[in-house]
């Protein structure tokens, strides 16, 4: 990888008003940098909201019995927290980081289509307040689990059609975003940026958008026929009519599954650009990362009935997907390697991001032994549908996806503001995350081999403890994040002027601008050696 | 100055052009779903 140039970032904003003033700015801008604030900030707020959810049932699952929600409320905190923490805060997050930092990383002005990013980001909201209204409805949201199985989701209130056209935007949203982010990777670098300069989180990226566009229409797919079901007579998930509900789970997998990689592998990509500025030595293996993280999406497509071993298939089939899901972890160990090679006999220091993106290598393979458990058929009969597999799935996407954003905010903030966020604050938001966030999922795994069911209310006295540990941890966590939001407005408003290249040894054309990034950048193109 | 136009709108142009490839095989594979549905029921 090089990101060398020639560049003079005072070309650039020299002849060009900034953002309109007021309001209007944020509802009409095709900036791509006002989008990438905008998905953020929308993300941060999404990430609360699902965190008050998933408090709720931290609250309820304290200990046993039934304390503060009936079972059915239950269900629906379950259900509304997965779907607003997977398509309201960890995607909108990495799309966030895409606007801003794409275009800066491969010295193109803007996104290739400004006008469709600005509605890829305004169906957000409506798609959210559809779903998050049906709260007030008759029969409260949909309780049925985030994977939304028939016949169960069919036997909702009203909110069934509410949700799955939120869906729908949300879908719609994300696939005019991946477009864009394809088309502004493959049409509008800078010359001499060949594929393979690009920096790993672009990579990561552009991977990850040919995930959305193949798996969000799938999932499109399967809602739709579960509308037509419920209202228009049609028996695709029905065994009654002739159908088969199995195949619901099939093609709800055959999504969920690379679903699961388009929320981490842009978090690889923040990871592979950290950890190198604060070794102060290039990537290890940038072309073995680019293969990896082909490997993993052509993978992610053949490895989905994992999720579903219980529901009886053939021997051969189960055989099938166990041995592909286990094939994942051979790229995986590949950039876990390299991640390590980085860092090894690097000039390391430890600031903010980097000690995310370190907790992020350790952690996250926690999460990926815990899979590679998950994936042997004969243990996952046992596992299948216990705590073992929220703690499993929480390491992947908390300490996985979302730490990795968390090191890009950190390592990019002073880029976006022109300010240093305040050190300080920032290790202490790492060390109280990283504490509590353990004390909340590691127990889980514990209650899941003792069989601990998933998605219940109530629970045995034997779970108690264990429980109450991870109730106290996940109240924990999630006041921390309260902390998150302050350094980062503290930063927005002040703080000591960072410098163009903000880290010692940051490397690629984002740190070639002035800090903070001006309105307009690269309106000529940068020349990449 | 016109070929430096020229150029912006041929860039446009490739941009829209791939931009609506990859919708139409987005859209394919919304399609692709109930073709499935429907040969299983």
């Amino acid at each position: 990888m090089s990101a060398a140039t020639t560049h003079d970032a005072h070309h650039d904003d020299h002849h060009h008003h900034g953002p309109d003033p007021g309001v209007l700015r944020w509802v009409f801008t095709t900036n791509h940098k006002d989008i990438g604030t905008l998905y953020l900030v929308f993300s941060f707020l999404m990430l609360l909201l699902g965190g008050v959810l998933a408090l709720g049932i931290r609250a309820e699952l304290w200990s046993p019995g039934l304390q503060f929600v009936d079972p059915d409320f239950f269900n629906q905190l379950t259900t509304m927290h997965a779907l607003i923490m997977v398509f309201g805060a960890i995607m909108p997050a990495t799309v966030g980081f895409a606007n801003w930092m794409i275009p800066m990383m491969i010295g193109a002005p803007d996104m290739a289509l400004p006008r469709m990013n600005n509605w890829s980001f305004w169906l957000l909201p409506f798609a959210f307040a559809l779903l998050l209204a049906t709260f007030f409805m008759e029969g409260g949201a949909p309780a049925a689990g985030w994977t939304l199985y028939p016949p169960l989701v069919l036997q909702g209130g009203a909110n069934l059609p509410f949700a799955i056209f939120a869906i729908h935007l949300m879908g719609i949203s994300s696939v005019m975003g991946s477009i864009n982010i394809i088309v502004t990777i493959l049409n509008m670098r800078a010359p001499g940026m060949t594929l393979l300069k690009m920096p790993l989180f672009v990579w990561t990226w552009l991977i990850t958008a040919f995930l959305l566009v193949a798996a969000m229409p799938v999932f499109a797919g399967a809602v739709t026929m579960l509308l037509t079901d419920k209202f228009f007579g049609t028996s695709f998930f029905s065994a009654a009519g002739g159908g088969d509900p199995v195949l619901f789970q099939h093609i709800f997998w055959f999504f969920g599954h690379p679903e699961v990689y388009i929320m981490i592998l842009p978090s690889f990509g923040i990871v592979s650009q950290v950890l190198p500025t604060f070794s102060r030595k290039p990537l290890f293996g940038y072309e073995s990362m680019v293969y990896a993280t082909a490997s993993i999406a052509f993978l992610s497509f053949i490895v989905w009935a994992h999720h579903m071993f219980t529901v009886g298939m053939p021997l051969a089939g189960e055989l099938f997907f166990m041995y592909t899901t286990m094939l994942i972890a051979v790229p995986t160990g590949v950039k876990v390697f390299n991640w390590a090679a980085t860092m090894w006999r690097g000039s390391l220091t430890f600031e903010t991001p980097m000690l995310y993106a370190i907790a992020f290598v350790i952690l996250f393979t926690i999460g990926g032994f815990s899979g590679l458990m998950l994936a042997i058929v004969p243990s996952d009969f046992q596992y299948h549908d216990t705590y073992f597999v929220v703690a499993h799935f929480h390491y992947v996407l908390v300490t996985g996806a979302l730490f990795g954003i968390f090191a890009g905010v950190f390592y990019w903030l002073p880029k976006w503001t022109g300010n240093m966020y305040d050190e300080r604050l920032g290790k202490w938001h790492f060390w109280l995350s990283t504490i509590f966030v353990n004390i909340l999922f590691f127990p889980q795994h514990f209650l899941g081999l003792a069989g601990m069911p998933r998605r219940i209310p109530d629970y045995a006295v034997q779970f108690a403890d264990w429980n109450m540990v991870s109730s106290i941890g996940g109240f924990g966590f999630g006041l921390t994040q309260l902390l998150f939001a302050w350094i980062v407005l503290k930063c927005c408003r002040g703080g000591k002027q960072a410098t163009s290249e903000v880290w010692d040894g940051s490397d690629g054309l984002e740190w070639t601008l002035p800090s903070p990034a001006p309105y307009h950048t690269f309106e000529t193109p940068p020349a990449v050696r | 100055m016109g070929e430096d136009r020229g150029e912006a709108e041929r860039k446009r142009r490739s941009n829209v052009r791939l931009a609506l490839v990859i919708g139409i095989v987005a859209v394919g594979f919304y399609g692709l779903m109930f073709v499935t549905g429907w040969l299983r029921w």
